[in-house]
C-alpha cells in the first residue's frame, strides 16, 4: 500500500463526508454566524405544515419552521420558528398557516391581524405573554377538502332535520337564511372579481365562469326576494300562505344550487370539490319539496342556519385567499 | 509423537472416497502414499491438517485429535505442520518473499528483520536465492514448487506434508526436490508424508510406502517390501500394468 | 413409470434442499466472519488496501453513472412537467430521485458488477488453486484474511461513493437545467430545497451501507463456494453479480417500506 493510495482513500472519505454534511446543511438552509430570532405561533391545527417549511413576512421568506408540537393540554399546536432576518414585526402580529402552492408545500405567514379581521386567530394564553420567546396566535386556512367535509356534515344534518318534529317557522331563522343568501351573493361577486382579474391567465375558463356567476347572482337575488316575501308573511302570521311561499323559496334555492353546481363544473380545479357538496344541497332541497318533512321544521332549527353560515364564511375566507394569492390556485385550472 | 489416521471415512455427496482409511506414520520417518489419480490421496492428506473433517474415524497429530480441536487449537497445530501443495498454491498477489514469510508473521515475537533473514535462509535451502522479489507468475513450474516448499518449511514444522511435489517436473528438478525431502528428514528430523505416483521418487525418499486403493490402505511396507510384494494391485501399479489391477478388482 | 412420475417432485425437492443448504452455508460464512472480527491482526493490514480497491477505484464509474443520471433526470422531468407543473419542480425531482433512489441503487448495481464480480473471481481463483487451503495451513483464518476486510471496506466505502454520486448527480441536474432548460439557479434551488429533508441523506447512507455489505459478502460467498477450475470461477462470478443485484433491489424495496413512512 503506497502512501499515494492511502492519501487517495483519505481524500475520497473526506470529500464524500463533506458532500454529505455540507450539502445537507446547505439544502436545509442553515445560516452560519447569524443569530436566529425565535418565535412561536399557537394554532388550533397545523394542517400540512412540517418542520423546514418557510416563514414568510410581507411575501419575503424570513425564516423556517423548526419544530411542531402539540400543547400538553391538547388544545393547540405550538409551532416554533426561527427567523433569520432581523425584522420588526407588527404589534398585532398573527400567524397564518396556508398552502404555499397547490403541491402540498405549506408556509407560515406572519401578518398584521388588522388586515384579516375575519380570521379567528388563536388567543394566546396569559402564561405565554410573559415568556422569553414571543408567542403569537395563528390561524390555519381551511382546505378545500375540509370545506367539502363540513358541507357534507351539514347536508347530513339537514337530512336528519327534515325528519324531525314540526316546529314553527320563526323570524330569527328567516333572517339567518336571508343573511346566508346575502353571503352567497357577496361570495359570487368576489369570485367574479377574481376571475375577471385572472382573465389573462385562463380566458376560456373565465368566460364560462363569468356567465355562470352572473346567473348565480341573479338566482340569489331572486331567492332573496322570495325570502323577503317570507318575512313579510311571517309578520302577518299567516301560516298557510307561509308554507306556499316556502315552496316558492325552495324552488329558488334549488335554482341557486343548480347554477352553483354548473358553474363549479366550469371552474373545475378550484371549485371542483365544492361541486359535490352543492349537489348534495340540491338533493336535500329536492327532498324538502317532495314533502318529506316541511321546510318549517327544518328552518326552525337555527343550528342549520348557523352552520350554513359557517360554511359560507369559510368559503368566503377561501375565496378571499384565492383573490389575494391567486397563483396558489389558478395554476390548477390549467391542467 | 506421530500422525495416526484411524478408520477414516469420507464421502463427497454420493461418492465414497475414503472407506476405513487407517495409517500410522512414525516420528522422523518419511512415508509415501501411492495410488492412482483420484483415489483420494490428497483427501487423506487434507484430513491431517484439518482442512477436511472425517465423516467418521479419528485423526491424531502430535497427540492431538484433530477433529475435536477448536479453531484456535487447530491453527496452533498447523504451525507445526508444513503443507506443500500440488500446484504450490502461492499467493498471486504477493512476492515470493512475502509468500514464504506469511506463516512467520503469525508467530508472536518475530520482528520483520528476523522474518526476512529466515525467508532468505529458506529460499537458499530450495535454491531460489535472488528470486524473492519476483511474483509467482514470473516463476517456472519447478521454481514455484520450490517456493511452495520454502513456504512450508519456513516455520520449522515438525511435520511436512507433500502433495505430489514432483509431478510434472523434469527429471533434474525432480531429483533436486527429492534431495530436499530427504534432507528435511535427515538434517531437521522432520516427519514427512508424501503423496506421489512417481515410483522412482517414492523409492528414493521413503522409509515406508503405503498404497491407497479403493478408499483404504491396500499395502504398507518398506521400499524393499514393496518391490518384493506379490500383491497384484501393488505390482500392477508400480509396474504400470493395468491388466493386473483389473483382475484384482 | 413410477420413477419418471416422481422426477419433477424430486427435482423440486432437490432445488429446495440445495437452496436451504446455501442459506446454511451463507449463515456459516456470516458467523465465521463475525467471529473473525476479533482477529484484527489478520484483517487490519488489508482493510485500507481493500478500501482503496473497493471504494476509491469505484469512484470514476459511479460518478460517470451519476453524471448522466442527473442530466437525464433533469431533461425528463422538464419534459414531463411541460406546461402543467412549475419548472422548479425539476429541482425537487432531481434531488429526491437522485438521493433517495438512483444514487444508491445505480451505484450499488454498478459496483455489484465491478466489486462483487472481482471479489468472487479473486476468491474463486484462490479456492480452486488451493490458495485458500494454503491460508488455512499457514494459520490464517480465511474469513479474517479475505472476508472481513472486504465486507468492512464495502460497508465503509459504499456510502462514500454514493454520497459523491449523489452530489455529482444533483450538480449535473442543476447544470443541465441551467444550460439546456432555460431555468435559473434560483428556480432549481427552490425546487431542490422545497421538500428536502436531512433524513433523505441518512436514508441514502443506510441503503448504501447495506448494499456494500451485500455486494462484498455475496462475492465472498460465491468465491468460497467455487469448484471446478476456470469454468467454476466464471460461474461463481456470474452468480455473484446476479444474486447481489437481486438482493440490492429487494433491499431497496425493504428499506423504502421500513424507513420511508
Amino acid at each position: 500500500m503506497s502512501k499515494g493510495r492511502e492519501l487517495l482513500v483519505g481524500f475520497v472519505i473526506i470529500a464524500a463526508v463533506a458532500v454529505g454534511v455540507v450539502g445537507t446543511l446547505w439544502l436545509k438552509g442553515v445560516h452560519w454566524g447569524r443569530p436566529l430570532e425565535p418565535l412561536q405561533i399557537l394554532v388550533p391545527d397545523v394542517a400540512q405544515l412540517t418542520p423546514g417549511d418557510a416563514v414568510v413576512f410581507r411575501g419575503v421568506r424570513i425564516g423556517r419552521v423548526s419544530t411542531i408540537q402539540v400543547e400538553p393540554d391538547g388544545q393547540a399546536v405550538r409551532v416554533s420558528v426561527n427567523l433569520e432576518e432581523q425584522v420588526k414585526l407588527p404589534a398585532d402580529a398573527g400567524g397564518v398557516v396556508a398552502p404555499e402552492s397547490m403541491f402540498g408545500d405549506w408556509q407560515a405567514e406572519i401578518v398584521s391581524r388588522s388586515r384579516y379581521p375575519r380570521y379567528h386567530f388563536y388567543d394566546v394564553p396569559k402564561v405565554d405573554s410573559t415568556a422569553d420567546v414571543r408567542v403569537i396566535g395563528g390561524y390555519t386556512i381551511p382546505e378545500l377538502t375540509r370545506l367539502t367535509a363540513s358541507a357534507e356534515e351539514i347536508s347530513t344534518n339537514l337530512a336528519n332535520l327534515t325528519n324531525r318534529l314540526e316546529l314553527a317557522f320563526n323570524e330569527q331563522t328567516a333572517q339567518n337564511l336571508s343573511r346566508a343568501i346575502d353571503n352567497i351573493e357577496a361570495v359570487t361577486r368576489e369570485v367574479r372579481d377574481l376571475v375577471n382579474r385572472e382573465a389573462a391567465v385562463a380566458a376560456s375558463v373565465t368566460a364560462n365562469a363569468d356567465s355562470a356567476l352572473n346567473e348565480i347572482e341573479q338566482a340569489s337575488r331572486a331567492a332573496r326576494v322570495s325570502f323577503e316575501r317570507v318575512q313579510q308573511l311571517l309578520s302577518d302570521a299567516k301560516m298557510d300562505s307561509i308554507m306556499d311561499n316556502v315552496q316558492l323559496a325552495t324552488g329558488d334555492i334549488q335554482k341557486v344550487s343548480g347554477v352553483l353546481a354548473n358553474s363549479s363544473g366550469d371552474l373545475r380545479g378550484t371549485l371542483a370539490s365544492m361541486d359535490s357538496s352543492f349537489a348534495r344541497l340540491d338533493r336535500i332541497t329536492a327532498q324538502l319539496e317532495s314533502g318529506r318533512g316541511s321546510l318549517g321544521r327544518l328552518l326552525a332549527d337555527s343550528t342549520f342556519a348557523v352552520r350554513a353560515e359557517g360554511v359560507l364564511e369559510q368559503l368566503d375566507l377561501l375565496l378571499k385567499d384565492l383573490r389575494e394569492n391567486p397563483r396558489r390556485y389558478v395554476r390548477l385550472s390549467i391542467f | 509423537m506421530s500422525i495416526r489416521l484411524i478408520d477414516v471415512h469420507k464421502a463427497f455427496g454420493e461418492k465414497q472416497v475414503l472407506t476405513g482409511f487407517s495409517l500410522d506414520i512414525e516420528e522422523g520417518q518419511t512415508l509415501s502414499i501411492i495410488g492412482g489419480s483420484g483415489v483420494g490421496k490428497s483427501v487423506a492428506l487434507k484430513h491431517v491438517v484439518g482442512l477436511l473433517e472425517p465423516d467418521s474415524g479419528e485423526v491424531w497429530v502430535d497427540g492431538r485429535n484433530v477433529s475435536v480441536l477448536s479453531q484456535e487449537e487447530l491453527y496452533e497445530l498447523r504451525r507445526d505442520v508444513g503443507y506443500v501443495f500440488q500446484f504450490a498454491a502461492l499467493f498471486d498477489s504477493m512476492t515470493v518473499n512475502d509468500n514464504v514469510g506469511m506463516g512467520l508473521k503469525r508467530i508472536p515475537g518475530w520482528t520483520p528483520a528476523r522474518i526476512s533473514a529466515r525467508v532468505e535462509e529458506c529460499l537458499h535451502l530450495v535454491d531460489l536465492d535472488g528470486y524473492g522479489d519476483r511474483f509467482p507468475a514470473e516463476l517456472s513450474g519447478g521454481q514455484r514448487k520450490r517456493a511452495g516448499l520454502a513456504r512450508a518449511i519456513a516455520t520449522e514444522p515438525k511435520y511436512l506434508l507433500y502433495d505430489e511435489p514432483t509431478t510434472g517436473l523434469d527429471p533434474v528438478t525432480t531429483a533436486v526436490i527429492d534431495q530436499l525431502i530427504v534432507r528435511m528428514r535427515s538434517e531437521l528430523g522432520v516427519t514427512g508424508v508424501v503423496i506421489t505416483h512417481d515410483m522412482d521418487s517414492a523409492f528414493r525418499i521413503s522409509d515406508r510406502i503405503a498404497m491407497l486403493y479403493d478408499g483404504r490402505i491396500r499395502f504398507e511396507g518398506t521400499p524393499d517390501e514393496v518391490r518384493g510384494t506379490q500383491d497384484r494391485v501393488v505390482r500392477g501399479f508400480i509396474e504400470g500394468r493395468p491388466d493386473l489391477l483389473e483382475v484384482a478388482s | 413409470m413410477r420413477i419418471s412420475l416422481l422426477r419433477p417432485v424430486e427435482a423440486v425437492g432437490q432445488a429446495v434442499l440445495s437452496a436451504v443448504a446455501a442459506v446454511g452455508r451463507a449463515g456459516q460464512l456470516g458467523l465465521g466472519a463475525v467471529r473473525a472480527l476479533r482477529k484484527g491482526s489478520i484483517w487490519g493490514p488489508h482493510l485500507l488496501p481493500q478500501m482503496a480497491k473497493i471504494g476509491v477505484d469505484s469512484v470514476p464509474i459511479a460518478l460517470f453513472i451519476a453524471l448522466f443520471t442527473g442530466v437525464v433526470l433533469s431533461l425528463q422531468a422538464s419534459y414531463t412537467f411541460t406546461g402543467a407543473i412549475p419548472l422548479y419542480f425539476v429541482g425537487t425531482l432531481v434531488g429526491k430521485t437522485m438521493v433517495l433512489e438512483l444514487g444508491p441503487v445505480l451505484t450499488g448495481l454498478a459496483l455489484s458488477g465491478r466489486v462483487g464480480a472481482n471479489i468472487a473471481a479473486e476468491i474463486g481463483t484462490m479456492r480452486v488453486t488451493e490458495q485458500v487451503d494454503a491460508l488455512e495451513t499457514l494459520a490464517y483464518d480465511p474469513n479474517a484474511y479475505l472476508v472481513v476486510p472486504r465486507v468492512l471496506a464495502g460497508a465503509l466505502m459504499f456510502p462514500m461513493v454514493v454520497l459523491l454520486a449523489n452530489g455529482v448527480g444533483v450538480l449535473a441536474g442543476w447544470a443541465t437545467s441551467l444550460s439546456l432548460l432555460d431555468m435559473s439557479s434560483q428556480e432549481f434551488l427552490k425546487g431542490l430545497r422545497l421538500f428536502f429533508r436531512s433524513w433523505d441523506v441518512w436514508f441514502s447512507v443506510i441503503k448504501s451501507v447495506s448494499f456494500g455489505i451485500t455486494v462484498t459478502s455475496v462475492g465472498c460467498f460465491f468465491g468460497f463456494g467455487t469448484t471446478g477450475g476456470a469454468e467454476g470461477v466464471g460461474r461463481a462470478t456470474t452468480r455473484s453479480v446476479v444474486v447481489s443485484s437481486m438482493i440490492i433491489l429487494v433491499l431497496d424495496a425493504f428499506w423504502a417500506a421500513v424507513l420511508l413512512k
